[in-house]
């Protein structure tokens, strides 16, 4: 089985103070200063993934991770590679998509469509950049196969080119085994960490090459990147969600916690 | 006769009040260990002997009464303020251990803007007391990476150093005066003076003394005032270590003291800086002060990076977000559970200091080794983060993946070895093996190599103050097993 995981790397918006968040004229909070990560959804995904690497023992089984950006990130890819990813992918775009969702479908599509096929692609529900939620839903509709939202869990089935996959949508868990191709949208995973490769594999993998594909490889034009977008950003603000806070005065913990428990649990237990 | 763990229970109680002994299941199983040993915390294993209680207490006269009773029946003490230790400080390394917990004893006494004075109770948190002096305009200068955790008490027992020591010092630079009380339960008081030559400092039988000699009950540390618009953010790529530990040593030599003086190497700046320095060293400064020495100093430093041609400057808003995240707040800490719950890998640090001549060597040395001999290793790197006029200290930070282990091996196969390397090496290089940390219990095989002749020093003062070896046994000198 051929596995497409999508991911992206964005900024650590929580290492932002509230004064960074100025909304320039442009319509860009400038998070240049503050280190990336990957976005949480797709570290699930990643993770998720090797997962389901760890438990099949099939030599067809290959994972190939997807990025869309500048060189930037072949470092991510590479540590990828250190967690026993078969193959690198980079779409090589330099422009601002994060509001974007359609063209960056369409890099993806065309890259299936026209490089590699691959039974399964698996993406994050969304991003904190852009916050679309919406790409894995077009990758889906651009190759003409279902999506399955709000993944939890993937794990292998005893059917050929099958997997078993969970879903949460509210309270509802759903599992249900589903034949190949599918794109999966991974949601709120309660686990969602990706492992930690040695620095043994690491070495062993840094010079592994990444695959560049450029837009032209994917026949797609330089100003499709505007003329694809079918959302116009006509403003972007900061919400303040600003929180009360309490001092619990006290001598000791017990009497704190006392007026803890009859100031502002007793109601609300009740 | 042997006093039960009951009869142990119910003297206490008598002294400070029922409520005031915590003898819950779970509390007396996290109170004996600290962060030393978090995978097996997180792991819910606990290897140390579990101890009979913690005593919340709440005065120095208690804290008296209660060393007293502990020392007539040669039962183990254990001190603790805001719990932040990593070194093995407050495991309970015998049977029917009393953890003595002064985090209630939260008062600020005085704060002395006349004299730049502040009196606090062992447990006042270290960020509260700095906020409150803030408001009024003055700082401790005291600014560990465990401020939100950390409280007086236990940051003058661990010999404790912040992130701006290149100006402010140590806490051993900033305490004046101090009350401890002793396992007889004599009650000590250093009083509040400028300088003193009545004979040794004994100050510093106190300072460091990770709860082995006395519980600290009250300290007077130096304010001063506080002007962070004069401060000036400095911040280099570079392509070596040996050449950032030149540059520090350079501008230390000549006289300056900016108060963050800082060398991370690639592999330990990778989390923080690869957003803008991917594979560099990174060296950072900050001047601060009254703006002529502030401008003064950030010059200085200027004129001395510009003749290294290898270094890069970079924007200091860099430098300014990566240091408004630096610090280790309760959330951080719970954070790092969940992750290594997750991904099965693991963090420490280890800190030793060591003379200009030997420091470049000591990093390199240990940096090969570990990455030579450590399985399963993810991470090893490292920082120097406080210069002095003679030298520097290393920060090493190493991070594995726990293969194949019981969470109570975890110690043995992985952080023991590691930490040992970076002893021995610092040892036979001639520097000390613990910078800031304090010894804990997980050193104290090295500590007569640390001491060497001097050793009969630190023995001779334990024997005098604690002649029944009842204060924080196994911490600093090896039990006797």
């Amino acid at each position: 089985m051929n596995i497409l995981v999508c991911f992206k790397n964005v900024p650590d918006l929580d290492a932002l103070s509230v004064n960074d968040w100025l909304i320039e004229d442009h319509f860009q909070v400038d998070t240049s200063y503050v280190r990336t990560m990957l976005n949480p959804y797709d570290e699930s995904a990643l993770e998720l993934t090797l997962k389901l690497g760890d438990a099949e023992k099939n030599d067809d089984f290959k994972l190939t991770a997807l990025t869309v950006g500048t060189s930037h990130l072949d470092k991510v890819l590479k540590t990828l590679y250190a967690l026993k990813y078969d193959l690198g992918v980079r779409l090589d775009c330099k422009s601002d998509i994060r509001f974007n969702p359609c063209f960056v479908s369409r890099m993806i599509c065309n890259y299936v469509k026209n490089i590699k096929n691959h039974q399964v692609i698996i993406l994050g529900s969304q991003s904190n950049v852009g916050d679309n939620a919406k790409t894995p839903l077009l990758v889906a509709e651009g190759l003409g196969i279902p999506c399955i939202t709000s993944v939890i869990g993937i794990k292998l089935a005893e059917q050929k080119d099958c997997l078993s996959i969970t879903s949460k949508i509210d309270d509802l868990i759903i599992e249900q085994i589903v034949k190949a191709p599918f794109v999966l949208a991974v949601g709120d995973v309660p686990t969602s960490y990706i492992r930690v490769p040695t620095l043994k594999d690491r070495i062993q993998y840094k010079e592994k090459e990444i695959k560049v594909f450029t837009l032209e490889d994917l026949e797609i034009k330089e100003n499709d990147v505007e003329e694809e977008n079918d959302t116009q950003l006509i403003e972007l603000s900061y919400e303040k969600n600003g929180r009360n806070c309490v001092f619990i005065q006290g001598h000791h913990s017990s009497e704190k916690a006392n007026v803890l428990y009859k100031e502002y649990l007793m109601e609300r237990i009740k | 006769m042997k006093i039960t763990r009951e009869q142990i229970v119910e003297n206490l109680m008598n002294i400070v009040g029922e409520d005031s002994v915590i003898t819950d299941e779970q509390v007396l199983k996290t109170s004996s260990h600290d962060r030393f040993r978090k995978y097996e915390d997180i792991n819910g294993v606990y290897t140390q002997p579990i101890p009979a209680a913690v005593v919340k207490v709440k005065s120095t006269d208690e804290v008296a009464q209660v060393l007293k009773f502990m020392n007539e029946n040669q039962l183990n003490v254990v001190p603790r303020t805001g719990a932040s230790a990593t070194e093995g400080g407050l495991e309970t390394a015998l049977e029917n251990s009393v953890v003595v917990d002064g985090s209630d004893m939260n008062k600020i006494i005085k704060i002395d803007v006349y004299n730049m004075l502040v009196t606090a109770q062992c447990g006042v948190s270290l960020e509260v007391l700095e906020d409150k002096l803030r408001e009024q305009g003055y700082t401790t200068g005291h600014s560990p990476q465990s401020k939100p955790l950390a409280q007086m008490g236990g940051l003058v027992a661990t010999r404790s150093i912040g992130q701006f020591s290149t100006l402010y010092g140590g806490i051993e630079d900033m305490l004046v005066g101090v009350e401890a009380v002793f396992p007889n339960g004599n009650i000590t008081r250093i009083k509040n003076v400028p300088r003193r030559a009545a004979g040794p400092d004994i100050r510093h039988v106190i300072i460091g003394s990770e709860g082995a000699l006395c519980f600290i009950t009250e300290v007077t540390v130096k304010i001063f005032k506080y002007m962070p618009e004069n401060n000036l953010l400095y911040g280099y790529t570079l392509d070596n270590m040996k050449t950032g530990f030149e540059i520090l040593r350079e501008v230390m030599i000549n006289g300056y003291k900016p108060s963050v003086a800082r060398l991370y190497d690639p592999e330990d700046g990778d989390y923080h800086f690869s957003h803008f320095a991917e594979g560099k060293c990174v060296l950072i400064f900050m001047a601060e002060g009254p703006k002529a020495i502030a401008d003064a100093t950030g010059k200085a430093i200027e004129e001395i990076v510009a003749k290294y041609k290898e270094c890069k400057k970079v924007d200091e808003k860099f430098i300014q977000v990566w240091f408004d995240n630096l610090n280790w707040d309760p959330a951080k800490v719970a954070e790092e559970r969940v992750e290594i719950v997750e991904t099965h890998n693991l963090g420490f640090t280890t800190e030793v200091s060591g003379n200009w001549d030997i420091i470049n060597e000591i990093y390199e040395v240990c940096i090969e080794r570990i990455r030579n001999e450590i399985p399963d290793i993810t991470l090893i790197g490292g920082h120097s983060s406080h210069s002095y006029l003679n030298g520097t200290n290393m920060y090493f930070v190493y991070y594995y993946n726990l293969v194949n282990i019981k969470p109570e091996e975890e110690i043995d196969k992985y952080h023991n070895p590691i930490q040992d390397i970076i002893v021995e090496e610092t040892i036979r290089a001639g520097g000390s093996m613990c910078h800031h940390h304090g010894v804990g219990k997980h050193r104290t095989h090295f500590i007569q190599e640390e001491y060497q002749s001097s050793y009969y020093i630190l023995e001779t003062l334990k024997k005098s103050f604690d002649p029944n070896g009842i204060m924080n046994a196994g911490t600093i000198i090896p039990l006797n097993k």
